[in-house]
């Protein structure tokens, strides 16, 4: 984030007006008593009357300051703030705790403005590498800096890594998931941070077991460790970790190639509360029976996608760990035993999470898992043999539940939602995709009797307008999915944009009834948006795309094969969504470089982009790819305009930047060796696919 | 077994048998027998039962059930001919039932 030199009245207008509010507002909602009044009139005046004639700056002492702005949190309001004036942006900085950097050049001038730093996060920073991260680190005072997050920031090795756990002596908490070439260098790089309580290597695949050795060993304190991924480690790894370790309380060893003997050293971890073994397919019941012996407090287990492990290890895991309190299962269980059902019985007090995604269950199973009265959260996804019966005997005794997953349960009907309108009314998540057989008269009891229902996922269920008209009662809604419905037309857009303002994400994928007017209603009602997915709705044309130029939140928006939407529309959407984060244009026939102009001159934050068979030329490519500072993936798979020239010059202007490619294989041959070679050099990635040049519908 | 890195590969819902990978998916618009299905250009590690003459939604098509080869499990069909001009692009390719398919390692 850029600072501005507020040094022009324009900006000083602009942003009292704006402090003015925020103050006000700060006003409503607190003791009067804690901002002065002069303050509050002073502010007031400046959005009528010009600079105000006594500076707030002036009034305010420092602490008063830290107080009003510990309160102004939505980084809007904040920005208001730096840019009032001077000493008030002196003053953010020295208040501000966490930052989020988006570029590289500013990060050494950024370190040294802010202080009081304490979460760091560098994810997103397009291009930075070690050098210009050490150089960064090396004029700042970092004293206080505790959290950083350097997921898939793939240019910084250990060498970066030496100067931030150097910089940062109070380092309690690194990410550096993601980090495909990160290995057993980096590893001892932050096993010189001996304070550190959280540490991510997810995707760290270059990590083996004497990378694991040095970290275990030089950060005894280690409190959450994600080992995901990184196939390298074995057994003996997992065991020194246990026997350093002795304050570990989550483990995630996902996808590990690790067997029961890692098990057998985990139950030693006394303090273990959190245990993740997603897809260990070398753990089976006996690792489970070892795991339920041991002297771990587990609350959370996840086993999901384990093939070997059956009910049979599950139940003995529940022996040892009665008070479990989340259970994961899905896609790992073949058939349930009654072993594990009466076990699950022991449960019934603490148990809030159980999914069981994809296992074969009857009415009795059902039955059993009705009894763990405290339920929040069921996952029944893609099970077979889930009927109205089954679920209505299961939430008749679990009313706490508050996320109901039923996706592929095709046998459910409106009775089941009736079931669950009348027993669990304080339902947030409901996942209904492909359940086919409901209708508009079952969501109607849901959207009555639920007022707290914040998603619902309706993906291929065939509803219409009525039942938006019904859903458009649940006012917290967040989350919205609608794919595939194609009766949904512009009537049930404007049902929900009436009432559900708060919605942040809206899913309309190839729901081909929708036009402009549709969407005009949404962005007149629902100006929270985030994520819009309109793929597919081929109607819409400009018009409505300059309808959503007013939705100032959206973050990411997919438009695929909408051929009517050229450069204009895509000029609105670059222009109001000063956000946009992602945008996907595949097939969208008639968007030509006209477009890519529009995104290259107003779409500076936007990272993703997908322009597969859309018309542009090199040119366009070329402009796109030097001017967006912050573009990492781009997937451009036949571009037929294009020249060879073309996609050289293009990539060369971005060859810093970018992290993933996707083009066409034709091109692999084609491309001269040494941009490849440049490419990979920086830490970019590249899939080459072959796909078909025409499409059938 | 190529993974990680490799391609996005989807298993048999019951035994997790690989069958399909996510690059050869041609369109996520259709349905299955159960619901949504997608489209795949090639499958792997399936067995065919017989051809039979069906009546679609979007036509007659003569179809062959696949069938998981480890585990028998019914994941989808086969198009083996198409009997309108407009569908003839779907002979050869598979449809894979999205309730019966899970995603593997990613």
């Amino acid at each position: 984030m850029e600072k501005r030199r507020g040094n022009s009245g324009f900006f000083q207008d602009r942003h009292w007006g704006r402090l003015g509010l925020v103050l006000g507002r700060l006003q409503q909602t607190d003791a009067a008593a804690r901002l002065p009044s002069t303050d509050q009139n002073a502010a007031g005046a400046g959005k009528t009357e010009g600079v105000p004639k006594m500076p707030i700056s002036e009034c305010c002492a420092c602490a008063k300051r830290n107080q009003v702005l510990d309160r102004v949190r939505e980084p809007r309001d904040r920005k208001a703030c730096r840019l009032v004036s001077r000493a008030f942006a002196r003053a953010e900085a020295a208040h501000r705790r966490a930052l989020r950097v988006l570029r590289r050049e500013p990060l050494a001038r950024l370190l040294r403005a802010f202080r009081a730093l304490e979460r760091l996060d560098l994810s997103a920073c397009a291009s930075l590498d070690d050098a210009s991260l050490a150089a960064a680190l090396s004029g700042a005072d970092l004293a206080g800096v505790r959290r950083v997050c350097l997921a898939r920031a793939s240019g910084v090795g250990w060498r970066g890594l030496d100067a931030l756990v150097a910089a940062c002596p109070r380092l309690e908490a690194v990410d550096l998931s993601h980090c495909v070439g990160a290995g057993d260098r980096e590893a001892a790089a932050l096993a010189a941070a001996t304070g550190l309580r959280e540490l991510s290597l997810e995707k760290c695949l270059g990590v083996t077991d004497m990378g694991l050795a040095k970290v275990v060993v030089g950060c005894p304190r280690l409190e959450k460790l994600s080992l995901k991924w990184c196939r390298e480690i074995s057994d003996i790894g997992i065991d020194l970790l246990s026997k350093k370790c002795h304050e570990l309380r989550s483990l995630d060893i996902s996808y590990l190639k690790v067997g029961n003997e890692s098990l057998r050293s985990i139950s030693s971890l006394e303090k273990l509360e959190e245990l993740a073994m997603v897809c260990c397919s070398c753990i089976d019941d006996d690792g489970l029976e070892l795991l339920g012996k041991g002297s771990n407090s587990l609350q959370s287990v996840d086993v999901s996608r384990c093939d070997h492990v059956t009910s049979q290890g599950l139940a003995s895991l529940i022996d040892g760990h009665n008070f479990l309190q989340k259970l994961n299962a899905a896609d790992s269980l073949h058939e349930m035993r009654q072993s594990f059902l009466s076990n699950l019985a022991k449960l019934k007090d603490t148990l809030t999470v159980l999914r069981l995604d994809g296992l074969e269950v009857s009415s009795s199973v059902l039955l059993a898992i009705g009894g763990c009265n405290n339920l929040v959260e069921i996952g029944l996804s893609k099970c077979n043999g889930v009927t109205d019966e089954g679920i209505s005997s299961l939430v008749t005794r679990c009313s706490h539940l508050r996320v109901i997953d039923l996706t592929c349960c095709n046998l459910l009907t409106n009775d089941a939602l009736d079931s669950i309108a009348e027993n669990c009314k304080m339902v947030e998540r409901l996942r209904l995709e492909s359940c086919s057989s409901i209708s508009e008269k079952g969501l109607e009891q849901i959207a009555t009797s639920c007022p707290n229902l914040k998603e619902i996922d309706l993906t291929d269920c065939g509803v219409n307008d009525a039942a938006l008209r019904h859903l458009a009662k649940c006012s917290e809604l967040l989350v919205l999915k609608l794919g595939l419905c194609s009766s949904i037309s512009d009537k049930g857009l404007a049902f929900i944009s009436s009432s559900c303002g708060k919605l942040i994400e809206l899913d309309l994928y190839r729901c081909n009834s929708i036009t402009d007017d549709g969407l005009a209603a949404l962005a007149n009602g629902c100006k929270k948006i985030k994520m819009l997915n309109l793929c597919y709705c081929n109607k819409i044309t400009d018009s409505g795309l300059g309808h959503l130029g007013s939705l100032e939140e959206l973050t990411n928006l997919e438009l695929r094969c909408l051929v009517r939407i050229t450069g204009i529309g895509i000029s609105s959407v670059a222009i109001g969504c000063k956000n946009l984060i992602e945008i996907d244009l595949k097939r969208c026939y008639s968007v030509d470089d006209a477009g890519l102009w529009a995104l290259a001159r107003y779409a500076l934050n936007l990272r993703q982009l997908t322009i597969s068979y859309c018309q542009v030329t090199g040119l366009g490519l070329c402009h796109l790819l030097s001017s967006l500072r912050c573009l990492q993936d781009v997937k451009m798979v036949h571009l037929s305009w294009v020249s060879i020239e073309g996609f050289e010059m293009a990539l060369r202007a971005a060859c810093g930047r970018l992290k993933k490619l996707k083009m066409l294989s034709g091109l692999k041959s084609v491309l001269s060796p040494e941009l490849l070679q440049m490419l990979q050099a920086c830490g970019c990635r590249i899939r080459w696919v072959n796909k078909p040049l025409v499409y059938k519908d | 077994m190529a993974e990680l890195v490799g391609p996005r590969v989807y298993s048999c819902c019951h035994c997790r048998n690989h069958v399909c990978l996510h690059d050869d998916i041609i369109s996520k618009a259709f349905q299955g027998r159960n619901g949504h299905a997608f489209l795949f250009s090639h499958a792997m590690n399936i067995s065919m039962g017989p051809k039979e003459d069906r009546q679609l939604m979007t036509g007659l098509h003569t179809v062959a059930d696949i069938y998981c080869r480890d585990c028998r499990e019914v994941l989808g069909w086969k198009y083996e001919r198409a009997f309108e001009e407009s569908q003839k692009y779907k002979e050869g390719k598979f449809i894979f039932e999205k309730a019966k398919i899970v995603k593997e390692n990613w």
